[in-house]
């Protein structure tokens, strides 16, 4: 009761606040707002914060959370079996990291691809497939080979000069082409035979989130399409083609099993090699965005693109390549949820761990290493939101845990936004197509 | 615009009955000439979706002419059997209700330069609480669907005030914030649902009380329409016929000019903000109280709500960021969703494709050159016999 009571005269008071803070903007003329509400900065933040903590206050309350049982349950979960829990938060940690690191990486170089979702929808659904029908690998390791090669001999034979002409270069992105083809088919056949199916639908998972990326950035850097739109419509695109795909590949609808030999094994029932490569994309990620030139470059160009134009670089290569690459990552990590964690494919299974992975990104200010981190953070609530629903005394006596969980990630990332906006702003030119003057 | 209104003030000075007409038609073609290029920009990126969607049927084995013709009769057209079929149309209008509605949200946002995508999250929460007046309160019949309906807005607005004030005091990006409490809402509904509106199914609301339902027309169409088309005509008089509506598009158009013009910034943006959860709210009581879906419940799954404010998004985009476009892509959209289900039954072509089509529409408007690489790529292509 007391509890409750505090809650609602704190939720009051904030929503006092705020809606005294909205008059003040609303040009109505009040003349009782408190000065120090006009919104400055930090004072702009502070109402945001306050407005944030009214709103939790609410859903706790709509929750039936507002009880002592709260912390006593909390203390039990983060105390009792906290080692296999951590162990399961790197499952759900994996394709995290593995899509925040690319989305951070992409940003930073000035493209903001919301549309991690339906990367993970498509390539959960394509990986599958490349995973059982050796076909489908072969064919998409050649055709990504082919692409690969053809964009490699098309940039030797400019770094030639103009002693080519526009023939030679044809047939040097021919040969190129043909040349990376046949390479990528024997990679995909070395893979499927020494690694087995289930690598090989990582792999094909990877290149679909490649593709992905490759379009949504050619579409926005040269066509300045609005970036936005265009990760909503990947989404809605995708929303569409996992149901459409699921239902024209195998005949049922929503749910598909895949061939137990096709898992990617586990450690310990819980750890995939596949966490590991996202640890190591991570650190890889961090050294090139701050050791290297190259990364020099993809901050230079999310910030002020510019400098790294007069500087001779090429902005709209930096940043197709390095969105492609962090869409491949992400499909990396579609892929990971049908062959490395569930071992099916349901049509629920990755519904809003695209949206989650963005809050990492966000949360984690755009830094590859912290992404981890916070990748791992919210994996781990998730897990323990899990464990609560399935606990008998938690669940019974505070049904409203389960569903507060889930949402900690959103409501983290809310808060964190709003305190720290200003602290690690974004890039100046995200979201911005580059238009040469 | 402006030379449109000059000329009619010339013409009032001795305006014959010819003259009347000759005007009236000087209207009409002026606003077709504004008109012609967003048209075709939209038929266009229809096209692309369309020709998409057929190339997906031809790889999976299907004929995309048969299908299409089959996805008609979403329209009611019964091509094949050369009949109107009411029902279905009037079918197309209930799916078309919510898609007009949250289309408003994105599109009142974009005039406002904000770019708005939590309709979503603001649907659920408008739906659970008409839902909550509808089946738990006990009023006169013509007071009850009044109060659940505009509880509903007013609880959809109070859902996107939050991201409005995080806007204005804290400058937190609209798009992190409105993604992240459209899931807030997505675990929030369920709960309401199961553990305090819950009816005789657990899993469910309590059916809404007769006093609280709209009128049904036929199918599954009901008077909520009317109230739906009257939405889009007062978000266009706001927008285009008063000082407020002008200061935003201002906003929109060019904050720096609205700055120096001494706009109210931050209003504009709040009250894009609440016109945008108002009409979401809308949209989400139109699906509870406004269509006789699951014995007028709302399900904990959220299956009937889910997605409609993503749709919204499509619909804003084809319809052009305004509200009367809007009511025709909605319509648009709202037809080839219905007709899935015949494409479904009649040639096995899962009805998830049109989604993907929506995808391949929404992804071809957000190319702003659309139309302009078009004619240069036509007149290239004229060019080369030479």
């Amino acid at each position: 009761m007391i509890l409750e009571g505090i809650t609602f005269a704190l939720a009051i008071f904030a929503l006092g606040l705020s809606l005294m803070a909205l008059l003040d903007t609303s040009g109505i003329k009040t003349p009782k707002v408190p000065a120090w509400l006009h919104g400055e900065k930090i004072r702009g933040r502070i109402i945001g914060i306050v407005a944030i903590v009214a709103f939790v206050l609410y859903l706790m309350w709509a929750h039936d959370l507002l009880r002592v049982e709260l912390f006593e349950y909390t203390a039990r979960a983060l105390t009792e079996n906290w080692t296999s829990l951590i162990l399961a938060a790197s499952l759900l940690a994996t394709p995290l990291t593995l899509a925040a690191v690319g989305e951070c990486l992409s940003e930073r170089a000035g493209l903001f691809n919301i549309g991690l979702e339906g990367i993970f929808f498509l390539s959960v659904v394509i990986g599958v497939r490349g995973a059982e029908n050796p076909v489908v690998g072969l064919g998409a390791g050649a055709g990504a080979g082919a692409v690969i090669g053809a964009l490699a001999a098309l940039a030797v034979a400019e770094k030639l000069g103009r002693l080519l002409g526009r023939f030679a270069k044809l047939v040097a992105a021919f040969v190129g082409g043909l040349a990376g083809g046949l390479i990528g088919y024997f990679i995909m056949s070395i893979v499927i035979a020494g690694l087995g199916g289930g690598v090989a639908g990582l792999l094909v998972g990877a290149l679909t989130g490649a593709l992905i990326g490759f379009i949504f950035s050619v579409m926005a850097v040269y066509l300045r399409a609005n970036q936005l739109v265009l990760g909503m419509g990947i989404n809605i695109f995708a929303t569409g083609m996992l149901a459409f795909l699921l239902m024209t590949i195998w005949g049922f609808p929503g749910i598909h099993s895949v061939r137990p030999v096709l898992h990617i094994p586990k450690l310990l029932g819980y750890l995939t090699p596949v966490f590991f490569v996202a640890v190591i994309v991570a650190i890889v990620a961090h050294i090139i965005l701050h050791k290297t030139l190259f990364g020099l470059r993809i901050r230079a160009a999310g910030e002020k693109p510019e400098a790294v134009d007069v500087a001779g670089a090429r902005i709209d290569r930096i940043r197709i390549l390095v969105c492609t690459v962090g869409a491949a990552l992400a499909g990396l990590g579609g892929a990971f949820f049908s062959l490395g964690w569930f071992g099916e494919i349901v049509k629920e299974m990755a519904v809003g761990m695209g949206f989650i992975a963005l809050a990492v990104v966000v949360v984690a200010g755009l830094e590859p290493l912290l992404a981890l981190a916070v990748a791992f953070v919210f994996g781990f609530v998730r897990v323990l939101a899990d464990w609560v629903a399935t606990s008998a005394g938690i669940s019974s006596v505070l049904p409203g845990a389960f569903y507060l969980m889930h949402m900690v990630p959103f409501i983290v990332t809310l808060l964190v936004v709003t305190i720290f906006i200003g602290r690690r702003p974004f890039p100046k030119a995200l979201g911005k197509p580059y238009i040469r003057e | 615009m402006i030379t449109c209104r000059e000329r009619n003030a010339n013409t009032e000075i001795n305006a014959g009955e010819d003259e009347v007409v000759e005007r009236l038609f000087g209207t009409i073609r002026e606003h077709l000439r504004t008109l012609k290029r967003p048209l075709a920009e939209s038929l266009f990126a229809l096209f692309i979706g369309l020709l998409i969607g057929a190339a997906l049927m031809l790889v999976f084995g299907h004929n995309p002419i048969t299908g299409y013709i089959s996805m008609l009769k979403g329209f009611g057209l019964f091509i094949r059997e050369g009949s109107f079929n009411k029902t279905e149309f009037l079918e197309a209008l209930a799916y078309s209700v919510p898609l007009m509605l949250t289309a408003i949200t994105f599109a009142v946002g974009m005039r406002a330069g904000i770019f708005n995508i939590g309709a979503e999250g603001q649907v659920y929460m408008g739906a659970v609480a008409a839902a909550w007046i509808g089946g738990h309160l006990v009023l006169p019949t013509g007071i009850h669907i009044l109060v659940a309906t505009a509880f509903a807005m007013l609880v959809g607005a109070l859902w996107a005030l939050l991201p409005a004030i995080l806007k204005i005091f804290a400058g937190v990006h609209e798009v992190i914030s409105s993604i992240m409490l459209n899931w807030i809402a997505f675990f929030h509904v369920p709960y309401l649902i199961i553990h305090h509106f819950a009816g005789a199914y657990a899993e469910r609301t309590a059916a809404v009380l007769p006093t609280a339902r709209y009128p049904v027309i036929g199918a599954s169409l009901t008077a909520v329409i009317f109230v739906a088309i009257a939405a889009c005509v007062v978000v266009y008089f706001l927008l285009w016929r008063t000082r407020a509506g002008y200061e935003l598009r201002l906003v929109g158009d060019n904050p720096d000019a609205a700055r120096y013009a001494g706009v109210n910034i931050r209003r504009a943006i709040l009250i894009s903000f609440i016109i945008g959860g108002l009409a979401a709210g809308l949209a989400g009581a139109s699906q509870v109280i406004g269509r006789p879906l699951l014995g007028w419940t709302l399900p904990a799954t959220l299956g009937t709500v889910f997605g409609l404010g993503f749709s919204g998004i499509g619909v804003a985009v084809v319809g052009r960021n305004h509200p009367i476009g809007g009511i025709f892509a909605a319509l648009l959209f709202a037809g080839m969703l219905n007709g899935a289900k015949f494409m479904e039954y009649d040639y096995g072509i899962p009805s998830d494709l049109v989604v993907a089509i929506q995808g391949v529409i929404i992804l071809a408007l957000a190319v702003p050159t659309l139309l302009p690489m078009i004619r240069k790529g036509v007149k290239k292509i004229g060019r080369r016999p030479k």
